[in-house]
């Protein structure tokens, strides 16, 4: 029995600094909480799979009732578990990535121009700036607030379905009234911001969202056409 | 399920889950009508039934607009992603989605009875209409009736208007607001290349280096023109933006070279620009060898005596004229000349003066002489300030001097033609130039016009010099058509029509860069309202000039207007109603139905009415060489005086458009005030004025009541007022001192004194 | 929970096999959390991808709870059988 639990835990230590060493090579020295919640997971998941395959399908016979018992809460309960919260972690923070967007082709050409130093696009300008520092497609597609993370992760969500059914429509457009929000958040405190008499004027507008700050600063992405254009 | 205990124990019953899986469908399919759509996907703002294209109502950049309707209302405006702009729209454009439904419309006619303004039928309205008409031309002849249209117009209804009167009733007495606005652009192009209208388009806003600004506040007054050249230098951050404007203005702040002039010495200023390009060799020998003439009033002249005109402009001397430095002469000249492509922008700053007309053409001037022309990115560009002045008035000729497509009224070839194209007898047409705008109201004071149709503008307010040419308004016999009442037009009125507004109407509208494009009907008029078409067609059969005026629907004026373009060098035949609901919008020339437009005029290859092999081809011009013109600065009436010691300019605010009768009513904008003197803290020292008191601003033509707006934006010795609000109106000071050539008043520069109103 | 069941074997003297419910749905526990793992696996191993976030997020996590939700279901029903709850 001791070896049984000898062996799971070196496998555990042995995936949990390989994978977070995989995870620390793409992103330079720095291990980031995304590595460290997906190396757990990792791990967890390897341990568990293993654990339960032995318990139920080569061991079960040899196990006495109640060591039995104590194996199944640890592989039955206590590392999915931990797996959720990992996973979950990982998912929650890792969603909020550039790479994560970009990981669908349908983002490329949005985070091509993002980062393209010579777009004039809002996008590319916040990001070249560095007016946001990370997670710049999260900062202003998610609203501030717990709120926002919710209709963050629903859009998410509906994004997925539309693509694993592949009902998106071509070109796609972004659903319903953008939230200034998100914008004057940032902007409403500054003199550059509330020297522009229109802008104190519609306050209201803006609160409502009836009148968007991209109509007139946008637009914030390239158009549908000159994504088509962009692409090969 | 071994035993009876199981069922209950179970963690959940079949029935349980059929249950849940019914309710959750239920709730699914019941979501959209509970409110929390929300909980699928982000909801709009505002609900919208559908969406149509159009064009927006405002500014002459011509924006387009996706118009979004429910239960048959203008409920929501967005800017139109496929149009040129972008899906960009300004405040004022986001705002048309308000203006239809306005508390001002004007819902039925009017007839002034004992002095007050009644309502009246359409019919009572039209049938004294036409017989005032008819009583005036039976009585003192057809000059005694005139026609004062607008740029806001569509492109049918000023070419239906223009038609009635010059070749119906036969009186040249048709002008316009765009005599107020543009036609000094007009006189600037056609004496440099003979024909008018820019030769270039929004789209060299993305290859130009060096943007020179001059006379124009563009990020308040065209925004959406602004973002794009906004969106050239945030692409190409070594691109420069030179502004010349005497105030400090929001675009000043972009700018790498302001020259801060003193008002009306452009002239100047450009003469001296090309001093340095004489002297520093930046001048394109093969443009001046072959594809350029110069001249000086009537008299041919040769490139050497342009060098001689130009050495009394050194820098140095203008420096005193311009109150500007002359290394800052030498710099924005540098910039201009050495930039792979310099696109040159300008509007109300240059043509409202006494000088218009020759700042236009040195404009053109120096693209010309520097080479800086008909490639894309390097062209002059004037921008317009109404959305159908260029297409509507200038191309159809709806002004007191013109016919159609370039022609003049002077020249016998061109009313010949004119005539055979409408159909009337030779010598139909008159060969009296009619009465410009100020002309036109002032004839009406002095008693020789006796009836004016005005329509879709508002000249109670838009004149200089207002005291003396509202008298003249209230003397003559004035027809006002308008959407809007009261307006400062509509209360001097005796007959008053309500019009049909923006989607309300179907028509062509002619932006800024040669654009026609259509603004579809989407809705009905409020109650009696009818478009401007309707009421020239009836006011054309009760004179008796139905057979002139066969053409009845906007798109059958359009394509009798479009084939009569085919006889010209403005040729747009092959823009069709068809084309125009497919596509947002085509530049002319357009010869045929499969042509794509043109971009840049006078490039053989890519304007089809340019021929040869050459760089250029100006076929405007009998010689094919553009005019390059010998100006002077000159000096300026209604000089400063210890009297009136200041100049007030005049000009617009980003949230308002003219007179306010539109945006003043939205409301989203009508909290937003214009009524304010913006003075330098230095003369506001000498004056003792303080911020926000009231001040009484006095000019050789009367005084009007302001706030003060302590400001380091104007220059000192200048004050701004602008011309939006009727609550205080501006032009009661401005003066009516206008260009020769043009006629356009210069609203820019006159002479005023500030005090501080008694207690 | 592992320490109760200790106590109540102690306490009755005798170990009592478990239902066959129980067993059942201990069994079908141990699929579900070794089907929800190797989703959730795959998905971590390989990073965002369409299928794989669908496949580790929206099937593996739900198989997992169901797993846990089953074990607990399970342990109650075991307790309950025996008087213990």
């Amino acid at each position: 029995m001791s070896r049984l639990v000898f062996i799971l835990l070196t496998i555990l230590m042995e995936v949990g600094s390989c994978a977070s060493s995989t995870q620390a090579a793409g992103t330079g020295d720095m291990v980031t909480s995304v590595a460290v919640f997906r190396a757990i997971g990792i791990a967890a998941a390897l341990v568990g799979i293993a654990l339960l395959f032995l318990v139920q399908y080569v061991y079960r016979s040899r196990l006495s009732h109640g060591m039995y018992h104590r194996l199944l809460l640890i592989g039955v309960f206590l590392l999915p578990l931990a797996t959720t919260w990992s996973t979950s972690a990982t998912v929650m923070e890792g969603t909020k990535s550039v790479e994560a967007c970009n990981s669908c082709h349908v983002m490329h050409p949005f985070v091509n121009d993002m980062t393209n130093p010579t777009s004039p696009t809002l996008a590319a300008r916040h990001y070249r700036n560095n007016w946001i520092a990370k997670d710049q497609c999260y900062a202003c597609h998610v609203t501030y607030g717990i709120t926002g993370t919710l209709e963050g992760k629903r859009d998410g969500f509906r994004h997925w379905v539309h693509y694993i059914t592949n009902t998106y429509p071509d070109p796609i457009r972004f659903v319903g009234s953008y939230d200034n929000a998100n914008c004057l958040a940032c902007h409403q405190q500054t003199e550059k911001w509330s020297r522009v008499n229109s802008h104190r004027a519609l306050l209201g507008e803006f609160a409502t969202d009836r009148i968007a700050c991209i109509t007139c600063h946008g637009p914030p992405h390239p158009l549908p056409k000159e994504r088509r254009a962009q692409q090969p | 399920m071994i035993d009876g205990t199981d069922e209950s124990t179970r963690f959940i019953s079949r029935r349980d889950l059929l249950k849940l899986a019914g309710t959750s469908a239920c709730a699914a399919c019941l979501l959209p009508l509970t409110g929390c759509e929300n909980l699928w996907k982000r909801q709009p703002a505002i609900a919208v039934d559908r969406w149509e294209k159009g064009v927006c109502r405002f500014c002459g950049t011509g924006c387009g607009v996706t118009i979004g309707l429910r239960d048959n209302k203008v409920v929501d405006v967005k800017g139109d992603e496929e149009a040129h702009n972008r899906g960009r729209l300004c405040i004022k454009g986001l705002a048309t989605r308000d203006i239809l439904y306005s508390p001002s419309r004007l819902l039925h006619p009017m007839i002034r009875k004992n002095g007050d303004l009644e309502r009246a039928t359409w019919n009572e309205a039209m049938e004294l209409v036409a017989q005032r008409f008819k009583d005036a031309i039976e009585t003192f002849g057809p000059d005694s009736v005139a026609f004062y249209g607008s740029g806001q117009l569509l492109t049918e209804e000023s070419y239906t208007a223009n038609k009635l009167f010059k070749a119906g009733i036969g009186t040249n007495n048709v002008d316009g607001n765009p005599r107020l606005c543009m036609a000094s652009a007009v006189t600037g192009y056609t004496s440099t290349f003979g024909k008018d209208e820019p030769p270039g388009c929004y789209e060299d806003i993305d290859s130009a280096d060096c943007f020179f600004i001059t006379g124009s506040n563009t990020l308040e007054c065209h925004p959406i023109i602004w973002e794009r050249i906004q969106d050239r230098k945030r692409s190409r951050p070594g691109a420069t933006i030179i502004v010349v404007d005497p105030r400090r203005t929001f675009t000043t702040l972009h700018a790498d070279l302001h020259l801060q002039i003193i008002p009306g010495t452009d002239v100047a200023l450009y003469n001296a620009m090309m001093q340095v390009f004489v002297e520093r060799h930046f001048i394109d020998r093969d443009m001046v060898d072959r594809y350029l003439s110069f001249q000086e009033g009537d008299r041919p002249r040769s490139f050497v005596d342009f060098k001689t005109h130009l050495a009394r402009y050194s820098p140095e001397r203008v420096a005193d004229i311009c109150g500007v430095s002359a290394a800052a002469i030498r710099e924005a000249a540098f910039l201009f000349a050495s930039s792979k492509a310099t696109m040159s922008l300008w509007t109300m700053g240059l043509n409202q003066q006494v000088q218009g007309t020759a700042s236009n053409r040195l404009v053109c001037a120096m693209h010309l002489l520097t080479g800086q022309f008909g490639r894309p990115g390097a062209t002059p560009f004037s921008l317009t300030g109404q959305p159908n002045a260029c297409g509507g008035v200038r191309d159809t000729g709806s002004l007191a001097h013109a016919l159609p497509n370039g022609r003049v009224v002077t020249n016998p070839t061109h009313r010949q033609e004119m005539e055979d194209l409408w159909n009337v007898p030779r010598g139909r047409l008159s060969a009296k130039p009619g009465l410009h705008a100020v002309a036109l109201f002032d004839a009406m004071a002095r008693g020789s016009v006796k009836c004016c149709l005005i329509m879709c503008t508002n000249p109670g307010q838009t004149l200089p010099d207002l005291n003396a040419y509202r008298r003249g308004m209230e003397k003559a016999f004035l027809v006002v058509v308008d959407a809007f009442h009261p307006t400062e037009t509509t209360i001097v009125a005796d007959v008053v029509l309500p019009a049909a507004l923006w989607v309300e109407k179907e028509g062509v509208k002619g932006n800024g860069e040669r654009r026609y494009h259509l603004s579809p009907k989407l809705v009905d008029p409020p109650s009696e309202a009818r478009s401007d078409l309707e009421i020239l067609v009836e006011l054309a059969d009760r004179l008796g000039q139905g057979q002139l005026i066969t053409a009845r629907t906007p798109q059958e004026v359009w394509d009798e207007w479009r084939k009569i373009s085919a006889h010209s060098e403005y040729n747009f035949e092959g823009i069709t109603y068809e084309r125009l609901k497919q596509e947002r919008g085509l530049l002319w020339p357009c010869p045929s139905e499969t042509h794509p437009g043109t971009k840049r005029r006078y490039v053989p290859g890519e304007d089809p009415l340019a021929t040869g092999n050459g760089r250029f081809d100006f076929y405007g011009k009998p010689d094919r060489r553009a005019t390059i013109w010998l100006d002077h600065q000159e000096d300026l009436p209604d000089p400063c005086t210890p009297e009136f010691p200041l100049l007030l300019n005049t000009g617009r605010i980003l949230e308002h458009w003219h007179t306010m009768t539109i945006t003043g009513q939205t409301p989203t904008l009508r909290s937003i005030h214009p009524d304010y003197l913006e003075i330098h803290p230095y003369d506001a020292h000498v004056l003792t004025i303080r911020d926000g008191e009231p001040v009484i601003v006095t000019s050789r033509r009367g005084e009007i009541e302001l706030r003060a707006r302590v400001t380091e934006i104007v220059r000192p010795g200048t004050v701004f007022a602008t011309m939006h609000s009727a609550r205080h109106l501006v032009n009661q000071a401005t003066q009516a001192a206008h260009d020769p050539f043009s006629k356009q008043p210069a609203y820019k520069r006159c002479a005023v004194s500030v005090r501080r109103k008694a207690v | 929970m592992g320490e109760q069941k200790d106590v109540l074997y102690e306490h009755q003297q005798e170990p009592r096999p478990a239902s066959a419910w129980v067993t059942r749905q201990l069994t079908l526990a141990v699929d579900c959390a070794i089907a929800g793992l190797v989703c959730v696996l795959l998905f971590l191993w390989h990073g965002f991808g369409a299928w794989t976030m669908g496949l580790g997020t929206f099937v593996g996590i739900p198989l997992l709870l169901i797993a846990m939700a089953l074990y607990i279901s399970a342990v109650i029903t075991d307790l309950k059988t025996r008087g213990a709850l």
